[in-house]
């Protein structure tokens, strides 16, 4: 090529750099363009193009030819062509690698991937200032000609002026992003209630605005300044965080230092990590991390730190400290109110609980409810899922749970007793007086391995404390916590104060448990131990207490014989409560049972009943209602004296009530006239005597009450009596702690034992049980031995089950039942009108049901067909032989 | 589920899991006892259940009890079951002759 197509060509290249250069926005793009231009034009075989950064290093943002040798970076010391140029600012050039060999110093790995020819390296120069430096090596040893030096001169001073331009529009975009950024952290930190939150926000921030790799924010705690919790955590370093939520304060690491120091901390390679801060490089290089930046705060007298780490090792360029600088000033002031913030509340919520659960306790009379309050005003605060309040019997062995409470999944794992030596959370706290803790699952397996064991993985974290009174231990309470948590030294307070006054509250309740057991007994003691038995007269009779709530109700009944073989039914209901009114109910049940020999009519008895009362004194006020009935006859005599009218519900299920022969109450009025009347019972008619308490609820006028007793009474009329009873208080008396003492007394006036027992039910297996308790009802009224009975019923209990699992398939559907005595056998059926088509032959229930049905009667025999199946099962009581 | 028929109540005695069962065990609470047994026995090995005061216990009662056995007996433990002879519970174990069953008196 002759100079002049030379001159011509490097013209046309120089044009094309400018265009190129002109359409470049970044560094990058700019290096590619000076490079792939400078290559040919200097007959190059390698380029390299670096720019300066901190004054004192080469970043080399492109180079071509060297393959993987090249260094990223390049310290200015070293003794390489290309850093000397930077240093002098002149242009260097060497003619072939033993010239090179002999001035500089380079890794023979450079040279070997370098051209052997001639090296030109040239300073990127602004005014004087070097903003990089660019080279290339050429295979041919020929010193450059006029034209290339000018070319690569030219080159030079392009490149410097567009790495100018695209780092200051860097700059400035950057410092764009983090004033905007800065903004958000402040309208963020704003917003922001809790420490939690405000380090949130700062978190996310930072990893945005610097595109670091994670963020972390520590600080320490307000009782222990050598712990530092993580309030936040994003990125690369998060999972970690989550495994070690707290960090030590005193360890070795780059955050412990800069906390500790209070100075800003930035490690901006892999090797200077290692050298100093052994500790972070295990856990950095286990994450990718490569450089951190670590900046120190205060919160008031807590110190913490914000840490970003990158996954490139490099070094955190003026602005980004600074602005690192900024966020971690940011963050300690938002994290300063929000800490003051906290307190306010912690210690506002506190005050709160104590006086909600200080009322709760005022008003709670037994050791149940004491416990559950103390639960859940404590499992609420602390958030945690579940708890116990245990106490200690007396020779101190054993401790008893009282209340249980919480709704997370542990909940059900608390045992209901266990061993004061025990390696249990709440045992350890009873053993030692004092409370205990675990913040983690390891230190539960640790400290606490019988909880551990019984928990499983559930428990993350526990906490327990004594329970005492007057120095006197007497229990403990037990919580766990679904999540890892440690129980700050505010809410350790709040719980031991909290503790105070559950125990104090418990020994209030135990006292008066035990009075209100005494006036219970009391009470017990004077209703009748044994009902009136009659061959020809079902009778059955339910007392309920009142309620756990501690009261003793006045109600009272009594049946007995006369001798002329009448059956005496009485009920009463004495106004008071407590041990005075039992002892007054029990003087008047006596009383009424002297009378009722002596006086011939119901009328005479209530007369006599008054006097006795208004010479006995004692009692206020009192209602009373007897009746006399005559099985021979069926004529039934009664006298009512201020008591709700008797129910009659005869054989169809049709209720009729007897209205006459009332009175007043008695002792109301000395004036007492009593009141007398007659009706006649059919057999099958069922008869109710009954309290107040059965029918009344407050706020209700009474006819409604009398209508829901009607209609039960004529829904459960088949039932047992005793089962009747149950049925009607269950049902009408649904809430014991709400309501009055409530008595029945109930008769029927025809033979059990007479009738086959046949019953009738939905194929539903909450049925089953009540239609075995009338199976074993109408055995027992036989005089089956008992035996024999559960033999029948658990016979007749699988057949049943077969049928309301297997005949309908989840329709609605009937099942029939009947026993019937036949000469000296007991011949039982059940029937159904369903399709047991879908029955696998394989469940291993029925199979064994079948076993269990042949074994234990002399006969089974299923009869199937297109409407139903019928199983009939024989049984010889007295002579079935071995058993 | 009618929870007044069966009362499931768990104790630990010297590392054994300790169940008592108390009341009727039919089709219409297996599933809830199968449930709370499997809750109070969680992870032991060896478990005792005591059958003394249940009052009625059928096919279905029984199964759960196999299956219990079973799950223990596969961990290396094992279930005993206390249900002397004239105890109902006792009387329809013994009649059906559960092998897998350890039963004890006390």
């Amino acid at each position: 090529m002759s100079a002049a197509d030379v001159a011509t060509d490097h013209a046309t290249r120089l044009q094309e750099v400018t265009a190129g250069l002109a359409a470049a926005a970044t560094t990058a793009e700019i290096a590619d363009v000076i490079i792939n231009h400078g290559i040919p034009a200097l007959a190059a075989r390698t380029g390299i193009l670096g720019v300066l950064e901190r004054s004192d290093e080469l970043r080399f943002i492109r180079s071509v030819g060297y393959g993987e040798v090249f260094p990223e970076r390049l310290s200015l010391d070293e003794p390489w062509p290309i850093a000397a140029a930077v240093r002098t600012k002149q242009l260097i050039e060497l003619r072939d690698l033993p010239e090179r060999r002999a001035a500089y110093a380079v890794p023979e790995a450079v040279w070997e991937a370098s051209a052997p020819g001639t090296l030109v390296a040239v300073p990127l120069l602004v005014a004087d200032r070097a903003v990089g430096a660019l080279g290339f090596t050429r295979e041919e040893s020929r010193p450059l000609s006029p034209d290339e030096r000018r070319l690569v001169e030219t080159l030079a001073r392009q490149a410097a002026l567009a790495l100018e331009r695209a780092s200051l529009f860097e700059a400035d975009r950057r410092a764009r992003i983090q004033a905007e950024g800065l903004q958000r952290v402040a309208s963020a930190v704003a917003r922001a209630a809790t420490m939690g939150e405000v380090a949130e926000a700062v978190a996310s921030e930072a990893l945005t605005v610097l595109d670091a790799a994670g963020v972390t924010v520590v600080v320490a705690r307000a009782d222990d300044g050598w712990t530092g919790d993580v309030l936040a955590s994003r990125g690369l370093v998060a999972a970690y965080a989550n495994s070690e939520p707290q960090v030590s304060l005193e360890s070795s690491t780059v955050t412990a230092e800069a906390i500790r120091s209070l100075q800003p901390l930035f490690v901006e390679s892999e090797q200077q990590l290692e050298a100093g801060w052994p500790a972070s490089a295990r856990v950095a290089h286990d994450v990718g991390v490569r450089a951190i930046a670590c900046l120190p705060f205060e919160v008031g007298k807590r110190r913490g730190a914000l840490s970003v780490v990158l996954s490139e090792a490099r070094p955190f360029l003026t602005e980004e400290r600074t602005f690192l600088e900024l966020l971690a000033r940011s963050c300690e002031q938002g994290l300063l109110r929000a800490s003051l913030y906290e307190a306010e509340q912690a210690a506002r919520s506190r005050s709160d609980i104590l006086h909600a659960l200080a009322a709760t306790l005022s008003g709670s009379v037994a050791v149940a409810e004491v416990g559950s309050a103390f639960l859940d005003h404590a499992l609420d605060h602390l958030s945690a899922g579940s708890g116990s309040v245990l106490l200690v019997d007396e020779d101190e062995t054993t401790l008893t749970s009282v209340a249980v409470g919480g709704s997370g999944a542990t909940r059900s794992r608390w045992l209901s007793s266990l061993s004061v030596t025990g390696d249990y959370v709440a045992a350890a706290a009873f053993r030692r007086g004092k409370a205990v803790a675990a913040s983690t699952r390891a230190q539960i397996e640790a400290d606490f391995p019988a909880t551990a064991d019984r928990f499983g993985t559930l428990a993350q974290a526990a906490y327990a404390g004594p329970l005492i009174v007057g120095g006197k231990k007497i229990g403990a309470y037990g919580l766990v916590f679904e999540r890892p948590r440690d129980v700050s030294r505010g809410d350790a307070q709040l719980l031991a104060t909290m503790a105070d006054l559950c125990a104090q509250a418990i020994e209030r309740a135990r006292l008066y448990e035990s009075e209100h057991h005494i006036a219970q007994r009391l009470q017990h003691a004077m209703l009748p131990t044994a009902l009136v038995q009659h061959p020809d007269v079902e009778i059955a009779a339910t007392y309920r207490a009142g309620t756990e709530a501690m009261e003793v109700g006045g109600d009272w009944y009594d049946t007995f014989t006369l001798p002329n073989g009448s059956i005496g039914l009485a009920v009463g209901d004495v106004v008071g409560h407590g041990i005075e009114a039992a002892a007054a109910m029990g003087r008047l049940r006596s009383a009424l049972a002297a009378y009722a020999l002596e006086e011939t009519t119901p009328a005479e008895v209530m007369a006599r009943l008054n006097r006795f009362g208004q010479s006995a004194g004692g009692v206020d006020f009192a209602t009373a209602c007897y009746a006399l009935f005559d099985p021979a006859s069926g004529g039934l005599t009664y006298s009512s004296a201020g008591h709700p009218p008797l129910l009659v519900v005869d054989g169809n299920g049709e209720g009729r009530w007897l209205e006459v022969g009332r009175a007043q109450p008695l002792y109301g009025d000395a004036a007492f006239e009593p009141a007398e009347a007659q009706a006649t019972l059919e057999p099958e008619d069922l008869l109710l005597l009954y309290s107040d308490g059965l029918i009344e609820r407050r706020g209700e006028h009474i006819d409604l009450g009398l209508a829901r007793l009607e209609a039960a009474a004529r829904a459960l009329r088949d039932l047992p009596l005793d089962e009747l009873c149950a049925r009607l208080v269950d049902d009408l008396c649904p809430m014991p702690e709400q309501g009055d003492d409530v008595v029945i007394v109930a008769l029927r006036a025809s033979p059990v034992a007479g009738r086959p027992f046949r019953r009738i039910f939905p194929a539903s297996s909450a049925e089953l049980r009540s239609v075995r308790a009338a199976a074993r009802h109408w055995l027992d009224a036989r005089s089956i031995g008992s035996r024999d009975r559960d033999d029948i019923v658990l016979a007749l209990g699988e057949a049943c089950a077969n049928a309301v699992e297997h005949a309908y398939e989840d329709k609605p559907g009937d099942v029939e039942v009947g026993i019937a005595s036949i000469d000296e056998e007991l011949v039982l059926h059940v029937r159904d009108f369903g399709s047991w088509r879908s029955v696998p032959n394989t469940d291993p229930d029925r199979g064994r049901g079948y076993l269990i049905m042949r074994a234990l009667s002399s006969g089974v025999e299923v009869e199937s067909g297109p409407r139903g199946t019928t199983v009939t099962m024989r049984f010889r009581p007295e002579q079935r032989a071995g058993r | 589920v009618n929870e007044h028929d069966v009362h499931v109540s768990a104790a630990e005695v010297d590392g054994v899991t300790s169940v008592t069962i108390a009341g009727e065990i039919d089709l219409g609470n297996a599933q809830s006892v199968q449930e709370q047994l499997d809750l109070v026995t969680g992870d032991a090995d060896v478990a005792v259940v005591d059958l003394r005061q249940v009052t009625y216990i059928d096919s279905r009662g029984i199964r759960l009890l196999v299956d219990l056995s079973r799950r223990l007996r596969s961990r290396g433990g094992g279930l005993s079951v206390i249900a002397p002879k004239d105890t109902v519970a006792g009387g329809v174990l013994r009649l059906m002759h559960i092998e897998e069953l350890e039963l004890r008196d006390a």
